[in-house]
């Protein structure tokens, strides 16, 4: 992707993944609502499901990239000095890795040992 | 004296319009529930961490649940949630020439409030049922 789509590019990203990230709010919504797991049996169990595993990683990651551009964009929108703006977008950058590395070890590690 | 008069006149027509319109108010609410999500995102994680830590850590999910302070968190994580769904919606339909007039984007700005307080509304009525 050239240096000029940047901004196309992350703007595509932003639609695909909050589309993805609504239709999964209503799909958890739903289960909450009419199937909500009762007991750490049902709970563990449901988590643990390959389809609720795997369309769960692909929520998280989606919400990973969505809060990078939003975050991103509001931070170049409001730091303007050079130095705090590279700060606060490293410092958001490492959060949102720590989270992915930390979500992928519960829902892969600790479900399914 | 005569260049002056002849400059071109900044008429501060701003005055006409509301200082903060709703379709700002939507907007700023966006990030701001955004950013919300964001700082909650690594304390939904944890307490994700702690419910499938065993039957303990589930118990213990729970409890910390439980606390008015987390129950407050959770309602007005549950407004952001929906205020920036409705709000994305709205993106979405723009990006396909739906609403983008003024007058309309004006009338879904008011739509994406109002939802949003809906779903928070209900979802208390819900806990307190």
């Amino acid at each position: 992707m050239s240096r000029q789509a940047a901004g196309l590019w992350a703007w595509f990203l932003q639609r695909i993944t909050g589309a993805y990230i609504a239709l999964f709010v209503v799909y958890l919504t739903g289960v909450f609502l009419f199937a909500a797991p009762a007991d750490y049996a049902a709970w563990s169990g449901w988590v643990a499901a390959p389809w609720v595993t795997v369309t769960g990683m692909l929520f998280f990651l989606a919400v990973l990239l969505h809060a990078w551009i939003g975050v991103r964009d509001i931070l170049i929108d409001y730091v303007h000095p050079t130095g705090l703006r590279l700060g606060a977008l490293t410092g958001v950058a490492l959060v949102l890795l720590g989270c992915g590395v930390w979500v992928t070890k519960i829902l892969l590690l600790t479900v399914h040992s | 004296m005569q260049s002056k008069t002849q400059r071109p006149v900044f008429l501060d027509l701003r005055i006409l319009t509301p200082r903060l319109p709703l379709v700002a108010i939507m907007s700023i609410m966006n990030r701001a529930t955004g950013v919300l999500m964001f700082v909650s995102a690594p304390v939904l994680i944890y307490l994700l961490g702690v419910s499938l830590d065993g039957p303990a850590g589930y118990d213990r999910a729970l409890v910390l649940l439980d606390g008015i302070l987390t129950k407050l968190w959770l309602f007005a994580l549950i407004w952001a949630v929906a205020h920036h769904m409705f709000a994305g919606i709205r993106f979405l339909l723009f990006d396909i020439d739906v609403g983008a007039e003024l007058e309309q984007a004006r009338k879904s700005a008011l739509w994406v409030v109002v939802g949003g307080a809906v779903v928070a509304a209900l979802a208390l009525i819900g806990v307190m049922l």
